[in-house]
């Protein structure tokens, strides 16, 4: 199939940032065009979809599907979460576009609250919703036995680390992963060969210090929970829960302890433990060429602009690649991700001085 | 009619230990798989270590490597499979992989789910049951009516921590490393220094690649409340503590235990007293009272 690339004509595709100066060469679209990108390749690109606005911004610069989370059920605030009403529009705009919908149900919820969890994905498969992104094993395994045609997508709070556990969500219903980005490519190459189970990369994402999934260092900090006006628990403080991450790791810490130890981790704790966001580049050809299932873009909270930017670039790198050609070694690429960059560390940044002063007072 | 238990991570420290207390022991660290003579990697050891603990007349559990990669299965496969030939009385896995590999190699032996395994609900506790667990221990953010859930629920042996740190969050690197400049090799044993690290009220007990609260999880005055809501397997987590800890904290709460269990009258305040002494940073509740991990409230009474 002969794709339509967005990126060459990004008027019509409604991207008029892509105009904006400095943001991509004239070389760069007729490089491109020259090129011309053809889809072969079965790996396809997962958007994130905070809000209405945003699921149209994702498909329109090229996402093959989005996710959204429903309202309490996903690893983000409110705010960032679609009701179910929403969820229907999101639904239809997705398969008008011939694209498709995945919902979030990526946190350990409370034990009675899963019967309404179940309730809901019946709604949403009925809706025409296309993929659950799930973590917790006992909820995962009840939703296949009630919905066997649910496709279920392990997400990346469950830190599924070797091959033994991708077979055992695998046993369970499970039909992709969300690899944690801990892993190498070796890793995820055995990985490929040996599990059964579909790969998902996530090439903006953010990297703790901590396993994903494992760490309560948030809401040992600060914890409170509370029944919300749709009688649904909101564990804030813990990420695992539904609740946000108050990034605690990333204070400046001051180390007690023999001298050798102190000496050796000061001043590196002064700029917290190790908590950043990062954007795969050099590894994508890798991926593609090994044709992992999905590579997933992470950031419902961040702007509209920058999320758009983000897809238009991979959707940039994945067709360039499908064609031959190589992203890594195209200089306007390399540039553009340093302004990719330098956008989404200040609204990180941003984000993470308001999240610090909610969990430190 | 209870069973007081706590982890131990080399047979250096098994010979060192007072577990007298103790009615069972979870042998090895598995958290990393360089600590020092770590029981779960020298086989060697844990054979003697096995035999020692047997030899008292309590239970020997053997713990396997929390966080294992393709390239650790192999390692963690050698434990198990030893531990059942050595008839170690359970295994504990916290990644369900290793828990497929127990149930296709050796599917008779007996497994425990540990705090790591994000053991959350209930339909994970009951799917865990199905894969032959005998018994779990949850997620440290479940307060005690979750965790009480999970047990009636399940039917499951729920096992709670009484005591000592919690584990926050395991690293796929260690920390100490990778502040020394070292790849591999030689960490000069530095996790088992008391390393901390503060900011602002918060402290953290950092270990490498597992780091622990500063605080110490204390449940001595509230031991009538947990006996109440029938938990009887209990955790006191002693690992790379002082000298002296884990016998005298499991001495005292032995004594607690019993008391509270025949007593009405039971006195915690001058247990508390006493724990005191060896935890400098503090004590917590953890999650049990639905409050922040660090809180710590007195018992009411």
């Amino acid at each position: 199939m002969v794709a339509f690339p967005h990126y060459l004509f990004p008027a019509f595709c409604g991207d008029f940032n892509c105009f904006r100066p400095g943001q991509r060469g004239f070389a760069f679209y007729i490089r491109t065009f020259l090129i011309m990108p053809v889809k072969t390749n079965k790996t396809k690109l997962l958007a994130p979809a905070g809000s209405i606005e945003m699921l149209r911004a994702v498909f329109s610069c090229g996402a093959d599907a989005a996710y959204v989370g429903p309202l309490g059920w996903s690893r983000r605030r409110a705010r960032f979460e679609l009701d179910d009403s929403s969820i229907k529009e999101a639904v239809d705009i997705a398969h008008t576009q011939g694209k498709l919908l995945r919902t979030a149900f990526n946190t350990f919820p409370a034990s009675s609250e899963i019967s309404a969890g179940l309730k809901k994905i019946g709604m949403f498969l009925k809706m025409g919703v296309d993929g659950f992104i799930m973590t917790d094993p006992g909820f995962i395994s009840l939703a296949h036995r009630n919905f066997p045609q649910a496709q279920i997508h392990l997400s990346v709070g469950a830190s599924a680390l070797n091959k033994e556990e991708f077979d055992y969500y695998y046993k369970m219903g499970v039909s992709a992963v969300a690899v944690p980005c801990e892993l190498t490519l070796k890793e995820l190459k055995t990985l490929k060969e040996k599990s059964r189970c579909g790969i998902e990369i996530l090439v903006h994402a953010n990297r703790d210090y901590t396993y994903l999934g494992r760490c309560t260092m948030s809401s040992y900090s600060s914890h409170t929970w509370i029944k919300d006006k749709n009688n649904k628990n909101q564990f804030y403080g813990s990420p695992n829960r539904g609740g946000l991450c108050y990034r605690i790791c990333k204070l400046p810490w001051n180390p007690k302890g023999p001298r050798q130890w102190v000496k050796s981790c000061y001043p590196a704790v002064k700029n917290g433990l190790g908590n950043n966001a990062y954007f795969l580049f050099d590894d994508i050809p890798a991926y593609l060429k090994m044709e992992v299932d999905w590579l997933k873009v992470q950031g419902r909270e961040y702007s509209i602009p920058l999320i758009k930017e983000i897809i238009s670039f991979y959707r940039g790198i994945m067709d360039m690649a499908f064609a031959g050609g190589s992203a890594c070694k195209d200089k306007v690429m390399r540039r553009k991700i340093n302004e990719l960059i330098s956008w989404r560390d200040k609204e990180r940044d941003s984000m993470t001085s308001q999240l610090l002063k909610e969990g430190c007072n | 009619m209870f069973e007081l238990n706590t982890s131990i991570f080399t047979l250096k420290e098994l010979k060192n230990t007072d577990i007298s207390a103790y009615d069972a022991v979870y042998l090895g660290d598995p958290f990393c798989r360089q600590y020092e003579d770590n029981l779960s990697e020298n086989y060697k050891d844990l054979k003697s270590a096995i035999s020692i603990v047997k030899d008292k007349g309590k239970k020997v559990f053997v713990s396997t490597y929390a966080v294992p990669r393709n390239s650790d299965l192999k390692a963690v496969e050698k434990t198990f499979c030893l531990a059942a030939k050595l008839k170690a009385d359970a295994v504990e896995i916290q990644n369900y992989g290793v828990l497929r590999m127990i149930r296709d190699i050796i599917p008779k032996m007996p497994v425990h789910a540990g705090s790591l395994a994000n053991i959350y609900t209930v339909a994970t506790a009951q799917k865990l049951k199905a894969d032959g667990v005998k018994r779990i221990k949850g997620n440290y953010e479940l307060c005690l009516d979750e965790l009480a859930e999970l047990k009636d629920s399940s039917g499951l042996e729920t096992e709670v921590l009484l005591h000592g740190k919690m584990i926050l969050g395991i690293s796929e690197y260690c920390l100490t490393k990778k502040w020394l400049g070292k790849k591999t090799g030689d960490c000069q044993g530095l996790c088992r220094k008391n390393n901390c690290l503060s900011s602002r009220k918060l402290v953290l007990n950092n270990f490498g690649r597992v780091t622990l609260s500063g605080k110490d999880m204390c449940m001595i005055e509230h031991l009538p409340l947990v006996l109440k809501k029938g938990f009887r397997v209990f955790r006191l987590e002693t690992f790379r503590e002082t000298r002296g800890y884990a016998a005298e904290v499991g001495r005292i709460y032995k004594g607690a235990i019993q008391e509270a269990l025949g007593s009405f009258k039971y006195q915690p305040r001058k247990h508390l007293l006493k724990l005191k002494k060896f935890s400098p940073l503090g004590f917590c509740n953890g999650y049990y009272f639905a409050t922040s991990g660090q809180d710590y409230i007195h018992s009411q009474k």
